[in-house]
């Protein structure tokens, strides 16, 4: 229903929608900045708009799915017990949508340790050295290379990336990037509406703070936006980092009007507009005032 | 009879796999052994490099008791940067690129000969 501080007369559905795109516009034009939001990702506040927005629809949470085939479970259970599982289910499907890190690209690495050319020509290629010490974790474990012209550096990131899968294998995860996170594969995916099978490979396969992941959820999140999918990964864990996204660029034309267009609560659509604006501009009054509201 | 890191030679027919091993020098070369410290692979792989791994923490406590690494494995410490390359390495090297010299200027020179020249009867 309405906001209550708009007049009557003006509750025109069709009338809010031009306002609040035309506030968005206007704000873009306004506020064009390039400088890193005020907010981070991990912030509280920030968190708890992610996680609303994101929703929560038990059906395409705990959506049928093929499993080994098991005899099937019945419990005669109480008001009292059920409505406990039915909580209990709720706390699931929360841990289900909790939304993976979003993080910078991580800097490069394969900085040289000793120049050694006395040692060229004695291999014919580059020697990898993994240091495969059950005490360390991946993301500090040493490995090294010995170049063919006799130079020690440290491994690039690609190199880490293979030698850690070799000796520490992740489930799920192959050696080299599958074909449908990159080329003709990923966008015949996306033409197919499978955005979220894609993100789920890339959450797989990649660091999140790796150079391919951040591409390919910088690509799905673009053709959403474009095709106005949003619904494709509304109630799933991908849906935070989308709307991040959006808001980080000042992209929410498109999600807001379909919001609209839904009847979603316009207390979801202030919510969403000022806080991007908080987001950026922590102290404009309109954004201070929209988020005491809420 | 002393403990020694030495490679154990695994894989099969024209495919040699060596496990990096601690093991008395009295014991079979891939029988027995203390404990397995790493692995070397002498053929590269599709991206060119050959891959080593080394277990640092365990290879560190075995020389800090008096174990003996084989030539082989001295000279992968040396590569790796946990020991000094051994003073054959810089030999090995300069013979090898010496040898690639040579060879290129030998092909250089067959090349340059081998420019159409009028038969001997």
């Amino acid at each position: 229903f309405p906001h209550p501080s708009l007049p009557h007369a003006m509750a025109n559905r069709s009338w809010l929608l031009k306002l609040a795109v035309g506030g968005l516009s206007r704000a873009s034009c306004r506020y064009k900045s390039t400088q890193p939001p005020a907010k981070s990702v991990t912030d509280e506040q920030v968190q708890k708009l992610l996680t609303r927005m994101t929703g929560l629809d038990l059906d395409k949470v705990f959506k049928t799915r093929r499993e080994p085939l098991s005899q099937p479970l019945y419990k005669l259970v109480d008001e009292h017990q059920l409505k406990k599982s039915q909580m209990e289910t709720v706390q699931r499907a929360r841990e289900l949508l909790k939304m993976p890190p979003v993080l910078p690209q991580r800097k490069e690495k394969g900085e040289l340790i000793q120049d050694d050319t006395k040692l060229a020509g004695l291999e014919d290629t580059n020697v990898v050295f993994t240091d495969i010490s059950q005490t360390e974790s991946n993301s500090s474990r040493r490995i090294v290379v010995r170049e063919k012209n006799g130079n020690l550096r440290g491994a690039t990131w690609d190199e880490r990336d293979r030698m850690c899968q070799i000796y520490f294998p992740a489930l799920g995860r192959q050696l080299t990037l599958p074909a449908m996170l990159q080329g003709n594969d990923l966008a015949r995916l996306l033409k197919e509406q499978r955005h979220k099978e894609v993100l789920e490979r890339a959450n797989i396969q990649c660091e999140p703070d790796s150079k391919d992941y951040i591409r390919v959820h910088h690509m799905v999140y673009d053709d959403i936006d474009q095709r106005g999918l949003y619904d494709l990964l509304r109630s799933t864990r991908h849906f935070g980092g989308l709307l991040w996204y959006l808001m980080t660029r000042q992209l929410l034309k498109g999600i807001l009007e379909e919001m609209l267009e839904k009847n979603q609560s316009l207390s979801n659509v202030t919510v969403v507009e000022g806080s991007c604006r908080d987001l950026r501009y922590p102290g404009d009054r309109t954004a201070v005032s929209n988020s005491s509201s809420h | 009879m002393s403990v020694r890191i030495r490679l154990a030679l695994h894989g099969c027919t024209n495919r040699p796999f060596y496990h990096i091993v601690v093991a008395p020098s009295k014991f079979k070369r891939d029988g027995r052994h203390l404990e397995q410290v790493g692995s070397y692979d002498p053929l590269p792989n599709t991206n060119n490099e050959k891959s080593v791994a080394l277990n640092i923490e365990r290879i560190k406590y075995w020389l800090s008791v008096g174990a003996q690494p084989t030539i082989p494995v001295y000279k992968l410490l040396g590569m790796a940067g946990l020991l000094p390359i051994h003073p054959r390495m810089y030999l090995e090297a300069e013979r090898a690129r010496n040898a690639a010299a040579t060879k290129s200027k030998s092909s250089e020179t067959e090349s340059t000969e081998s420019e159409p020249q009028p038969k001997t009867a």
